[in-house]
Order: structure tokens, then C-alpha cells, then sequence
């Protein structure tokens, strides 16, 4: 009997985990099919956006209103060379990820056995924004202008045009370039450059474009043609119909400026531009939570970027290395990091992070440690002799401007940290916000204490030569007035070789010189940018470089706004 | 059975005052019951999101409080009270860096002069007629009206006294940005689409989970809740706001501050609960007034069922089918009731039996007295003419065989009459069985007709016929059918002596039998045969009698033709009626089944 009661218990249990497992099946099942339903929905409805139309304005916000020149030689911010970007669009040919050469506005090309003489083939019906064809000439007259014109654009110092011995018309729509000889970076650095019409310029009336935009409206090649500039705060493009590449889906587009980050949160809030890149995590999620119709994108650049106090040298207080590590001694580093970067960035000891190939990991760190600071000081003469806080020597007191790019909310912390840490040593900061473009003016005519700035980080001798080589004082972007004849050699000779094996020990000789005199205080290296995009926009892509509207941006129809 | 209008039967009326009893009580009960409860339900929404606001507008109030307590403590630190530029400067920035709710920081001296302050871009400027400043120095602390900055942000201005031996030396004074008030004021959360917002003194927005409302600066201070809070009123009311969609807000206003805090929630979300509790009810109401209406259905059918079996049992009674029995299982009146009608009917039968033996011998003692009133005459009359062909026999030579055959015919058409007397006697008493076969109701028609046409030439009668195509084969007996045609066709002739018309038509007919509850409703189609003549007519009185076996106005006339015709047709399962207008003629129509069940 207790037999037959436990064998029933059994069949009780087994039928329960039958029904039970039966259930759950059913279940799945049902998710399944639900899950199914919904990708096939999703695809069906993907399907149907896939299909890109004209139409609608993007609205991107920028930060500060210093824009001055839009003309490929003079600009000399990445603002002016974006728009200018879209304004005189590709060179004769372009580069595509991998750096390979791809058609621009040449079809074809071909050269000599030994490199040293060019043929590039244009395209057919190719027109300026003012409707005249694309001619040799123009290509001529552009590069002649290069070779001849002065400008202190950093974009351009080092782009060797004597090289070229001189570029003649070949034919109908054909240009020849006789080189001086074999030049390896002629694709990458000449034959990528924009392209002006000769018909509204000959090189004295470009000279005159220098100063300002106003002075004549830039016409080129690309995907949009300027429109007016109102204002100050806001230019206006619009699609190119004629664009070789055919016209961009967007009727236009239009930067406005505003003077602080604050304002260009508010306005993105407002829905009052689509497009922004914004420095901090924090304030990049408060624009995104305060607006449900706004995408933020978050790039991980394969680019990274320093950020440094540079120091300017030729002044007197600045003068001697020690005082110079003496303050990046002062200046809690990681403190900075955890602060404004929520700590996702690293310490910067010299201008290369660790994961360069370059990299050399034996620099003098200088550690956060302020009582060293103040005995470095000491030993230079400086001290609080008259007990009001700030450091002494002689008649001097230990008191400097740092200038920071006005409206970045980034910079205005970091100045503030720098201020308070260096105040605990008895250094007074002045910090000063400055607009963009002036304070670019002011550091190459060497007319500031200390700036705040950010380089690019990358081991490449251009980069080194642009910042750290005397014959960059006053042009390019050696605004610390450094000068060390081992580095300038250093880097003449590492331009002579390819080899990474032999070019290593190099940059790393270059790495502990530079690090050695400390002509800027490294701050911390970052790689995470923030860019907020309406939501209407489709096809956003990360080509090279971050986000950037394209002209293969959409938005559908019911979406458009403008 | 008289047919009972829909809304006239008993059913009907039970069910409706059923369904009427179940369905008012439930209907009052539960309008009550959703009245009270929707008002409970919204006085407690009312409730709950005002103590919500009221709490939200103190917390609001305690983020400048706290601003300003900040401000308090850094004022009475030793090296702010002693004025010492380098030191202020160091506290007043480790404040901005340490806290996001000081847009700016500053502190000024006895004359309104800027000492140190936490701003890179703002050149040092005199603050000596400022409100703030001219409050201050007389060493209260001041919270300014809320004004919005060069970056769009919402600001107040707090100041405090730096205070040195009990005398004012300077004035810290601070921006507190209100924007790091819009993640508190976000917080404050109600269902899923409620929305906290905080309007200044002016009814400008401060705070708004939009934030673009609040950088656009939209002015709220036109709604009603607005105003009432600004007034320093706290309440709940129902409005429409400016997205067009009816709300309930509550609203109170920030201690000290003259801002208003307002929660508004939609009120379909608000009053989920009562719209989901009404539906419920109504649900209920419903579902009950349904359940009634089953049980009243149930009910009122278990009433009158048997009733129903009483009226169709007495209809068929009232039909003469006395046979029939109303079985009813109910025990009560209704039963009582209808076991009287049974009882009833049994004896309405018992007496139904006796009438009708009375009947047979009171027919019999007529019967047996026209026999012998009939027979006799004829008998009498051979006895005569046997008496006198005697006498002429016994005459001398034989008599006259003249004479002899005439009474020997007379003798012999006395016999005949006779034997056609009894055969008729015969077929009333004894009526033969019918022989059924299908025949062609035309075709026997037009032969009885044909027979009587040399009768109808002498009688100067016209004879008419209309035979419908339709009328076809019927199961009949031929021979005797065509006794009935001929007995009505001579009948006719006998009513027109000096001429006239008759007119026979057959047509097809549909013979609808309406049920009555007992016998199920059925059709069937008929033949019609009219016989229209134009003679005498038979007066009213006369046209009950005149299929009264030995009913004859005619001289000479037996009384039995139609009464036979009417036996014939009966049997057949069909009717004879007369229809006539003394003077004008009479018509006779025979109906006949076209198919015999």
C-alpha cells in the first residue's frame, strides 16, 4: 500500500514537471514567435527608411565667434576649416580611411618611373559655385599661390612646396607636376589640397581675403556654397546642386556661435541647433537627458589629445626649467582627471601616452607634490617675504595670466584647480578667458604669460617640428618659444628617416628633452569626445576625425524641420 | 387558438416587472455607489498631490536656504571676516569648484567695490547702489528676485554680511544657479506623465522637466494655479494648461522665496483609479441586471408553461377533441386547475356520447318515417295499377294489351323508383368505402357536363367553362366524385328551370392552417371547383338545410343529392359550401386536397 502511495507521489511529481515543462515551452515558443514578429517588423520598417530624400537644414552649434577667414591658406581654427571644409571640398585627389588615394576632382593620374613628374587628369563639367567650369589653370594658379603666398596658418607652415620645381597645363584638363625630385608625402600633404578659381583671385587680391571673409565671399568646388553671414554669430550654407558628387540631401547648412558652452546647452535644449560636440561627459547627458529628441554620440577618437599649460619661455618668470617643473610639481594631476574627466583620461608625463609605439616610460614624472614645489622655488629665490600670500623675488611677485579658450566650460574648471593649487604654493593665476582666435594671435606674437591649449598627440615628426621646433616660434604652433638645439636637430633628422626601428630612439631622446625642460606642464591625455545630434538625422557615419556632417546625411520628409 | 400579441402575454409582462424590480435597486445602489467613490477618490488624489507639493515647496525653499547657509558659514570664517583678498579668494573659489550651485561668487567691501571674485570674465566693478548690497550692509541677509543670466540660466542673488566684531566689513555675495534646482525639481515625480514646475515672484518659469520651457523663459503666470500661488495661496484645482490637456495641479508656494511650486498630473491619469473603478461598477451593474433578467427568464417560463399547456388543452377541448388530456406535473392551482378541465372533458364526453345515441335514434324514427312515407307511395301506387292490369286481365278477350303494358310500365317505373330509393338509402346508410386512384379532376368534370349537355340545350341553359391548367391529377374516387359533380350540376339545372348560365372553374389553391400551439401550422394545396349558377338562389334561412339529408324543396326530390355530395367531398378531405343571393343565383364550391396525407 505505502508502496503504491509512493509510486503515485511519483507519477504526481513527474506529470507536474511534464505540465510545468510543457508551460515554459509554450512560452518560449510564444517569445519566439514575438521576437521574430518584431525583428521582421523592425526589417520591414528599416526597409522602409532606408530610402534617403532633399530636404531640411542642420543647425550646428559652435562654441565662441572668432571666425575671421574661411579661405584654405589663411584659416587658422578647426572651425574655419570645417566650413571651409564644405566650401571648397577635395583636392585633386582624397585619402579614404586606410589612407589610400581615391579620385577627387582628378579621375585619373599617372607618373614618371622615378616619381618625380605628376600627370592628374580632370574631371569633366566640374563647376566653381559661381557656375564656371574647373580649368587647368585654376589648379596652376592654386598651387602657384601655395608655393608663393606667406601665411602663418599652422594648417599649412610645413607642407614643403619647394619641392615643386612648377606645374603647367598638359592639355585640356590635364596638369603636369615636375617635382624637384622623389617625394614621398605628395599625395598625402600636395595633392589633397583645395583648389581656388583663378578668375576671381590672381595672388594680390587673395592676399587681401587674409584679414576677414568679408572682404570677398569664398567660392570653391565642394558640397556647399557659402550664403551670407549674419551677424557675427551665424553662416549660412547652402547645397551645391551642381556637386559632382551630387547634390547633399540637406538643402543647407547653418553655424551659429555662441559665446559660452552654457549657451550652446540652452540652445540645443530649445531644439534651436541639431549639431554640437560638447567637451564634458557631464554636460554632454544634461543636454541629453533635458531633450528626448537628442542622440549623443560618444567617439572614441584613435586620435588622442594633450592638454597642457604651456608656459611662454621668453618671458623672464618663465625663463628657467626649474621654476617651470617647480609649478607642474604644484599641480595635482590626477586630481584634475577626477574632477573634469570623471577620471577617463591619463596622466600626461610628456607629449606621448604610454600605448604610442614612441613612447618612452622612463620621464621624469614630477608626482603632485607641493612642498617640493615651494623648496624649487626657494632654491630660485622666490619666497613670501612680505606675508601676503604671494611669492617674491626681488621687487617681482610670483603673480600670471592664464589664458583659456573663452566659453569652454572644460578649460574654465581646469583653470580654476590650477589657480587654487598653485595659490597653496603662493603662485597667483589670473585666469583669463580669451577668445579663440585672439588668443591664438597673442601666443605667436609671444604676448601672454601661460595658456591652457590642447595638441594633438601623435608620433609623427610633423607634430613635434609644429610644437617643439625653434623654427616654429611665432608660426605654428610653438607658442612656448622653446628652443632646445638638441630636439631642432633631432627632429631635422627624423624627417630624413621611415624606418619606426631607428625613428624610436629618437622620439624618445625627444620625449625626455622635452619632458627635462618642462616648457609646458603636461596635463592629462583624453580620447572620449561627446557630440549631440537631433534625432531626425539619419546616415550619421564616424568617418576619420569624429562626427561631421556629411553630405550623406538625411532626414525623412515628416521629420523635416526647416 | 386566438393568436396573443408579443407585449400582450403573460410571460412578457412577468418578465419586464421582473427584470424592472431586479434592475432598479441595483441601478440606484450603484450610482450612488460610483458617485461616492469618485469623489473619495479625487478628494484623495486632491490630497496626496497637494502634500506632495507642499513638501516640494519646502524642500525648493531649503536649496537656497542651504545656498545661504553656505554662504553664513564661509562669511564668519576668520580669513573672509578679516578681509584678506588672498584668502577670500581661495574659500570663495573652492566654493565654486566644490558646488555646482554657485554660478558666481564675490565679495565686496564697505563701499560696494568687487575684492575678489570667482568670475574670469567680469572686469571688478562698484556694487554700491545695488539692492542687495545697501540690504546687506545694514547686516541682513538678502535673497534677490529670481533674474536669468547672460547664459540663460535662472539665477538668485544671495548675500550675506561679513560681520567683525558685530560690524558689517563686507558682503560675500552669491549667484546661486537655480538649473542644479531642476534635477531636485525633477525628482519629484507623480504617476507617469505628472510634472513638477517652480514659476518665480513674476511667473516666469524656474524649473520645468521641459527644460527648453524654462531657457525659452515662458510665462505661466497666467494660469489661474499661477496666480494663486504667487498670491501665497496653496490648493488643488482641475485645469487645462498650455499643452491643451485638462490637469490637476496642486499647488504651494516656497517658503520666503515668493515662488510658486505647482504638480500638475493629467487628470485621466490622476483618476485612473475612479474612471477604472466606474467601469467596474458599471461592469457589475450590467452583469447583474443580466443575472436578473436569466432568473426572471427562468422563472416567469417555470409559471406559465403550464398555463400555456391549459389554454392549449382547453383550445383543443373548445376544437372538440375531448380525447385529449392536459398532463401537467404541476401540483399547484394550475394543476388543480387543469385536472378539473380534464374532469370536465370527461364528462363532456360521456354527455357528447349520449347526445349523439340520441341523435342516431331520433334520425332513425325520421328515417324510418320517410322510408315508409316514401316507399308506401309507390307501393300504393302498384297496388292500384296491379289492381286495375288484374281487373283488365280478367276481361273478356284479354282487354286491351294497350292498357296492359301501360300499368305494367307504370308498375315497372315504380319499381325502378323504388330500387333507386333504396340504393340511395343504401349509399347514406352504408357508405361505400373510397376507391382512390389519380385522376384527372378536368377530365371528370367535363364529363359529367357533357353528359347533361342535351338536358341543358332543352333547359335553354348555357353552359360556361374556366378550367385553370394548374388543377391536375388528385388522389379521388372517380365514380364518386362524379356523383357529386352531377348531383350539384342537376341541382344547378333544377334552380333554372326557364334557362340560364352556369359557370364551372377549377383553380389551384394554398390551404394555410395556422398552428395553435397543439396542431403544428402547415399548407397544402388545394383544388377548387366553383359551380356559378344563375338561377333561383336559396334564401338564408334555407342555405344551413340544404345538405340536410331529406331536405327538398323540389317537388318529387329524394333530399338526398346534396347531401350526399357533402358526404363524398368530406370524406375526401375536402369541403362543399354554398354561397347564393335569392334572385341572382347560387354558387357551390367543392375544395379538394390535390395530395391525401
Amino acid at each position: 500500500m505505502q508502496h503504491d502511495c509512493a509510486r503515485y507521489r511519483k507519477i504526481l511529481v513527474l506529470l507536474k514537471w511534464g505540465v510545468r515543462g510543457l508551460c515554459r515551452l509554450v512560452r518560449f515558443a510564444l517569445l519566439m514567435a514575438g521576437g521574430v514578429g518584431c525583428i521582421l517588423a523592425c526589417g520591414v520598417l528599416s526597409g522602409q527608411e532606408s530610402s534617403p530624400n532633399y530636404g531640411d537644414t542642420l543647425v550646428i552649434g559652435e562654441i565662441g565667434n572668432g571666425l575671421k577667414n574661411l579661405n584654405p591658406i589663411f584659416y587658422t581654427l578647426d572651425q574655419e576649416k570645417e566650413i571651409a571644409d564644405y566650401i571648397y571640398g577635395e583636392g585633386l585627389i582624397s585619402l579614404d580611411r586606410q589612407g589610400t588615394a581615391v579620385p577627387g576632382l582628378a579621375e585619373s593620374w599617372e607618373y614618371s618611373q622615378d616619381r618625380s613628374i605628376w600627370t592628374f587628369q580632370l574631371r569633366e563639367g566640374i563647376l566653381f559655385h559661381n557656375n564656371v567650369p574647373l580649368e587647368s589653370g585654376d589648379v596652376v594658379f592654386t598651387y602657384n599661390l601655395y608655393r608663393n603666398v606667406k601665411t602663418d596658418s599652422h594648417y599649412f607652415y610645413n607642407k614643403n612646396f619647394d619641392v615643386i620645381e612648377r606645374v603647367i597645363e598638359d592639355g585640356d584638363r590635364r596638369v603636369r607636376f615636375e617635382l624637384q625630385g622623389p617625394y614621398e608625402k605628395f599625395f598625402p600633404e600636395l595633392a589633397t589640397l583645395q583648389i581656388l578659381p583663378s578668375q576671381i583671385y590672381n595672388s594680390g587680391t587673395y592676399e587681401a581675403t587674409r584679414d576677414s571673409i568679408l572682404h570677398s565671399t569664398p567660392v570653391g568646388l565642394g558640397p556647399f556654397i557659402f550664403s551670407r553671414w549674419e551677424d557675427r554669430e551665424k553662416i549660412v550654407l547652402r547645397a551645391n546642386p551642381f556637386y559632382y558628387r551630387g547634390r547633399p540631401y540637406l538643402n543647407g547648412l547653418s553655424i551659429q556661435f555662441h559665446a559660452t558652452e552654457e549657451l550652446l546647452k540652452a540652445a540645443f535644449v530649445t531644439g534651436e541647433i541639431d549639431f554640437a560636440r560638447i567637451e564634458e561627459e557631464a554636460s554632454a547627458r544634461d543636454v541629453w537627458r533635458s531633450n528626448p529628441r537628442i542622440r549623443l554620440v560618444t567617439l572614441v577618437s584613435n586620435q588622442k589629445v594633450f592638454e597642457c599649460i604651456s608656459y611662454n619661455v621668453s618671458k623672464k618668470l618663465f625663463s628657467k626649467g626649474a621654476t617651470r617643473t617647480a609649478l607642474t610639481y604644484a599641480i595635482n594631476r590626477v586630481g584634475i582627471i577626477d574632477e573634469v574627466l570623471s577620471g577617463k583620461g591619463n596622466i600626461a608625463y610628456g607629449p606621448l601616452d604610454s600605448d604610442s609605439w614612441a613612447y618612452y616610460p622612463n620621464l621624469p614624472k614630477y608626482h603632485f607634490n607641493p612642498k617640493k614645489a615651494l623648496e624649487l622655488l626657494n632654491e630660485e629665490g622666490w619666497s613670501d617675504i612680505d606675508r601676503d600670500g604671494v611669492l617674491e623675488n626681488g621687487d617681482q611677485e610670483f603673480r600670471f595670466t592664464l589664458m583659456f579658450a573663452r566659453g569652454s566650460g572644460l578649460f574654465e574648471r581646469i583653470a580654476r584647480i590650477v589657480k587654487l593649487d598653485l595659490k597653496e604654493i603662493g603662485v597667483d593665476v589670473i585666469p583669463e578667458p580669451v577668445e579663440y582666435k585672439e588668443m591664438m594671435r597673442l601666443m605667436k606674437e609671444g604676448d601672454y604669460d601661460a595658456a591652457l591649449m590642447s595638441f594633438p598627440s601623435e608620433a609623427k615628426v610633423e607634430n613635434f617640428d609644429r610644437l617643439f621646433h625653434s623654427s616654429n616660434i611665432g608660426r605654428g604652433l610653438n607658442v612656448m618659444y622653446y628652443y632646445n638645439r638638441e630636439v631642432d636637430r633631432l627632429i631635422n633628422l627624423a624627417y630624413e628617416v621611415s624606418d619606426r626601428n631607428r625613428l624610436e630612439p629618437m622620439f624618445q631622446r625627444m620625449q625626455l628633452l622635452i619632458a627635462q625642460d618642462q616648457s609646458c606642464t603636461f596635463l592629462f591625455f583624453r580620447w572620449l569626445f561627446y557630440t549631440a545630434v537631433d534625432t531626425r538625422f539619419q546616415n550619421i557615419r564616424h568617418p576619420n576625425g569624429g562626427l561631421k556632417p556629411f553630405p550623406e546625411w538625411w532626414v525623412p520628409e515628416e521629420a523635416q524641420k526647416y | 387558438m386566438q393568436k396573443i400579441p408579443f407585449q400582450n402575454r403573460l410571460i412578457t409582462r412577468l418578465l419586464v416587472s421582473h427584470i424592472f424590480l431586479a434592475a432598479v435597486p441595483i441601478l440606484v445602489v450603484g450610482w450612488i455607489l460610483i458617485g461616492t467613490a469618485q469623489r473619495s477618490i479625487k478628494n484623495s488624489v486632491a490630497e496626496g498631490n497637494l502634500t506632495l507639493a507642499k513638501r516640494a515647496a519646502d524642500e525648493i525653499g531649503l536649496y537656497v536656504q542651504n545656498a545661504q547657509g553656505i554662504l553664513r558659514e564661509m562669511a564668519s570664517v576668520p580669513s573672509m571676516t578679516g578681509m584678506d583678498r588672498w584668502n577670500q579668494d581661495i574659500i570663495i573659489n573652492n566654493a565654486k569648484r566644490r558646488s555646482d550651485i554657485f554660478e558666481k561668487l564675490f565679495v565686496l567691501d564697505r563701499e560696494g567695490n568687487e575684492v575678489v571674485s570667482t568670475s574670469f570674465t567680469q572686469f571688478h566693478q562698484a556694487y554700491d547702489t545695488y539692492p542687495f548690497f545697501i540690504s546687506t550692509l545694514k547686516g541682513d541677509e538678502y535673497i534677490s528676485p529670481v533674474f536669468v543670466s547672460e547664459d540663460r540660466l535662472p539665477i538668485v542673488t544671495v548675500s550675506q554680511p561679513i560681520l567683525k566684531f558685530n560690524s558689517v566689513v563686507g558682503v560675500l555675495v552669491a549667484d546661486v544657479n537655480l538649473k542644479s534646482m531642476w534635477a531636485l525639481v525633477d525628482s519629484i515625480g507623480l504617476g507617469q506623465r505628472g510634472r513638477a514646475y517652480v514659476v518665480g515672484a513674476n511667473g516666469i518659469l524656474i524649473a520645468h522637466a521641459e527644460k527648453r520651457r524654462v531657457y525659452a523663459q515662458e510665462d505661466f503666470g497666467v494660469l489661474e494655479v499661477v496666480k494663486n500661488v504667487l498670491e501665497g495661496q496653496e490648493g488643488t484645482q482641475i485645469y487645462i494648461d498650455f499643452d491643451g490637456e485638462e490637469v490637476i495641479g496642486s499647488y504651494a508656494p516656497v517658503p520666503m522665496l515668493g515662488w510658486g511650486f505647482i504638480i500638475q498630473q493629467p487628470t485621466e491619469e490622476a483618476f485612473f483609479l475612479a474612471a477604472r473603478m466606474r467601469m467596474d461598477v458599471l461592469f457589475l451593474i450590467v452583469g447583474s441586471i443580466l443575472m436578473a433578467s436569466l432568473i426572471a427568464l427562468i422563472f416567469t417560463r417555470k409559471l406559465t408553461r403550464p398555463i400555456n399547456t391549459l389554454v392549449s388543452g382547453a383550445h383543443l377541448f373548445s376544437r372538440g377533441k375531448l380525447e385529449h388530456r392536459i398532463q401537467t406535473e404541476s401540483n399547484d392551482e394550475l394543476g388543480a386547475l387543469a385536472k378539473e378541465f380534464d374532469a370536465m372533458a370527461i364528462s363532456l364526453l360521456e354527455n357528447q356520447k349520449k347526445l349523439r345515441r340520441a341523435e342516431r335514434l331520433a334520425t332513425l324514427s325520421k328515417f324510418a318515417s320517410i322510408v315508409s312515407h316514401e316507399i308506401r307511395n309507390p307501393l300504393n301506387s302498384m297496388a292500384i295499377n296491379m289492381q286495375i292490369l288484374q281487373r283488365e286481365l280478367q276481361k273478356k278477350g284479354g282487354g286491351s294489351r294497350e292498357k296492359q303494358e301501360k300499368y305494367l310500365n307504370i308498375v315497372a317505373s315504380e319499381i325502378d323508383r323504388l330500387n333507386t330509393l333504396v340504393r340511395n338509402f343504401l349509399l347514406i346508410a352504408r357508405p361505400r368505402e373510397l376507391k382512390l386512384s389519380m385522376c384527372n379532376v378536368t377530365s371528370i368534370l367535363e364529363e359529367v357536363l357533357l353528359s347533361q349537355e342535351s338536358r341543358a340545350r332543352k333547359q335553354n341553359v348555357r353552359i360556361l367553362r374556366d378550367f385553370h391548367s394548374d388543377v391536375n391529377s388528385c388522389r379521388v374516387d372517380r365514380d364518386q366524385l362524379k356523383q357529386v359533380f352531377l348531383n350539384i350540376v342537376i341541382n344547378a339545372f333544377e334552380a333554372m328551370p326557364t334557362g340560364g348560365q352556369l359557370k364551372v372553374f377549377t383553380r389551384s389553391e394554398i390551404d394555410r392552417t395556422m398552428g395553435d400551439g397543439v396542431e403544428e401550422p402547415r399548407e397544402r394545396r388545394c383544388v377548387e371547383i366553383v359551380f356559378k349558377d344563375s338561377g333561383v338562389g336559396i334564401p338564408k334561412n334555407e342555405r344551413e338545410t340544404i345538405f340536410d339529408f331529406y331536405y327538398s324543396t323540389k317537388k318529387g326530390g329524394t333530399g338526398l343529392g346534396l347531401a350526399i355530395a357533402q358526404q363524398i367531398v368530406e370524406e375526401h378531405g375536402g369541403t362543399l359550401f354554398v354561397d347564393s343571393e335569392v334572385g341572382r343565383g347560387s354558387i357551390f364550391t367543392v375544395t379538394l386536397p390535390m395530395e391525401r396525407a
